[in-house]
């Protein structure tokens, strides 16, 4: 339980300061200059435009990717719990609080980036543009969990974590296409959820409940990766 | 009674070690630089081994926290982070560990405890090392596995002392150390390492190394001749050399003291008229140290 509360806030430190001022303020700033170019260019598909393209392509995997690296000090993330593992802390248990940690800042992130395109590049009726910030925050919430659990898990490969960026550019190559290849990897999903092409013909809930499931499947994986 | 059983051990740089010990003091003598701080990271639990086995109590401490938590480290280079200052550090630590000791006493027990209010980032390298090695003996009657422990802003009679004392209260102290002098004043039983292998319990008489404390520096002259000439009667200096063709304008000297190797190339180098372009101090250089000890 101890090793739990540390964690926590040992995470929330590495999450919080200025870095983490810095990474939200920054992805709030390109999101907000994406959507509004996107309505001066074309006004009639510049939501579409923003959250495909800015926040669901851009944003919030790389914010996630730089939060889980944050978290793990650029290194692996059973490396990152050196400090509190030597003195008896249960590495599981860190991993967990470490991966939960950067999850619900991402969620919560990466939900109001959604909503914030949305409202920045809309135009048209004020209770439309509300419902749809909405649905785009809870899609914007389970991406950003998502892409946490699954770039923790590449963190516990490779040297210095290297498998991270690996596992950065199989979502990008892979996660593109709409074929059974592209199940695994969140970005495929999140385009489907945000009207895109179907993955693997699947409907849109199954692909939402997919991306929950592999989520809660790369979490479990990561806490299996590293000895206690 | 703690007991670290060490067998066929390997890893990114050390070969083979077999070891069996029990409580009390106990040095790792590095000949060679290999493996040191790997024995440290592995037997601590931080690393697992490439091969073999470490056991501490008979159980592995890689995978059993509460192995860990009776383990104190200190390792080659310390760092910290997410704490305010240097007591919430040792507090956190200490939190882990289910330790009822207090970080204000952890630190005053050392005679660190004025670091106590400062933030870690402003920490020296040095100073770094020195609160974790109060917090690694503040282990209660456990494992205590550390790396130079003679090398940190604690004095060196205060740390042997505290060393001494946790050995009495029934834990296994090991330390690894580049410096005979140091292996010499931490006593004990005494295990050299050479080239990643470690070697069985041995005097460090028996291994011909000279435990007075040795000084290299390096000085870069437009003269190294004339340098040379002037140094070659200075008692301040051991040892004089000068490669013209390996490394031309460079003079390595050696004595017992930084300043006064430092000051003795100064004079030499006014009374002679050649130019100091630098001068700069090597390590203890381990493998100097060898072929000190045969020669």
């Amino acid at each position: 339980m101890k090793s739990w509360l540390v964690a926590i806030s040992v995470a929330a430190g590495r999450l919080g300061g200025f870095w983490g001022v810095g990474a939200y303020l920054g992805a709030a700033l390109f999101v907000s200059a994406a959507a509004l170019l996107e309505k001066r260019l074309a006004p009639e598909g510049a939501v579409d435009a923003t959250l495909t393209g800015a926040v669901f392509g851009w944003t919030i995997p790389l914010l996630a990717y730089a939060a889980v690296a944050r978290v793990s000090r650029y290194g692996r993330l059973d490396d990152g719990t050196a400090d509190l593992v030597r003195h008896g802390g249960d590495r599981r248990a860190i991993v967990a609080s470490f991966v939960l940690m950067t999850a619900a800042r991402v969620s919560v992130v990466g939900a109001l980036l959604a909503a914030l395109g949305v409202l920045v590049s809309s135009v048209g009726e004020a209770s439309a543009i509300r419902s749809d910030a909405l649905t785009s925050a809870w899609i914007g919430a389970l991406g950003g969990a998502a892409y946490v659990a699954w770039f923790s898990l590449g963190s516990l490969w490779g040297k210095a974590g290297r498998g991270r960026l690996l596992s950065l550019v199989l979502d990008w190559v892979l996660g593109a296409t709409s074929t059974a290849v592209a199940v695994p990897w969140p970005r495929a999903h999140l385009q489907c959820l945000l009207g895109g092409e179907l993955v693997a013909g699947l409907p849109a809930w199954q692909s939402s409940v997919l991306l929950g499931l592999f989520a809660g499947l790369y979490y479990l994986a990561s806490l299996l990766r590293v000895a206690r | 009674m703690k007991r670290i059983v060490l067998t066929e051990l390997g890893g990114r740089e050390i070969i083979r070690a077999d070891l069996e010990l029990d409580a009390g003091v106990h040095t790792v003598l590095a000949v060679t630089p290999e493996g040191g701080g790997e024995l440290i990271e592995i037997t601590s639990g931080l690393r697992a081994p490439r091969r073999g086995a470490v056991l501490v109590d008979g159980k592995n401490p890689y995978t059993r926290p509460e192995v860990r938590r009776k383990i104190g480290s200190l390792l080659a280079v310390e760092t910290v982070s997410e704490v305010q200052t240097v007591e919430a550090w040792v507090a956190r630590a200490l939190l882990l560990k289910q330790s009822t000791s207090t970080a204000r006493t952890v630190l005053d027990a050392i005679g660190l405890g004025p670091l106590g209010k400062r933030t870690p980032g402003a920490l020296s390298p040095s100073e770094e090392r020195g609160v974790a090695l109060a917090i690694a003996l503040a282990t209660e009657a456990g494992v205590i596995l550390l790396f130079e422990p003679l090398a940190t802003p604690a004095g060196r009679a205060r740390v042997v002392a505290s060393i001494e004392e946790a050995a009495k209260h029934g834990a296994a102290v090991v330390c690894v150390t580049a410096s005979a002098r140091d292996a010499s004043d931490l006593g004990g039983s005494c295990f050299p390492l050479r080239f990643g292998r470690l070697g069985g319990d041995t005097s460090i008489r028996a291994l011909g190394i000279p435990t007075e404390s040795v000084v290299e520096m390096i000085v870069r002259t437009d003269d190294p001749r004339r340098l040379c000439a002037a140094l070659s009667l200075d008692p301040a200096f051991s040892h004089l050399r000068s490669e013209l063709t390996a490394a031309p304008g460079e003079v390595v000297v050696r004595g017992d003291d930084t300043d006064r190797v430092a000051l003795s190339v100064l004079r030499g180098a006014r009374q002679s008229g050649a130019k100091v372009l630098a001068l700069w101090q090597r390590g203890p250089g381990r493998n100097r140290v060898e072929v000190g000890g045969r020669t």
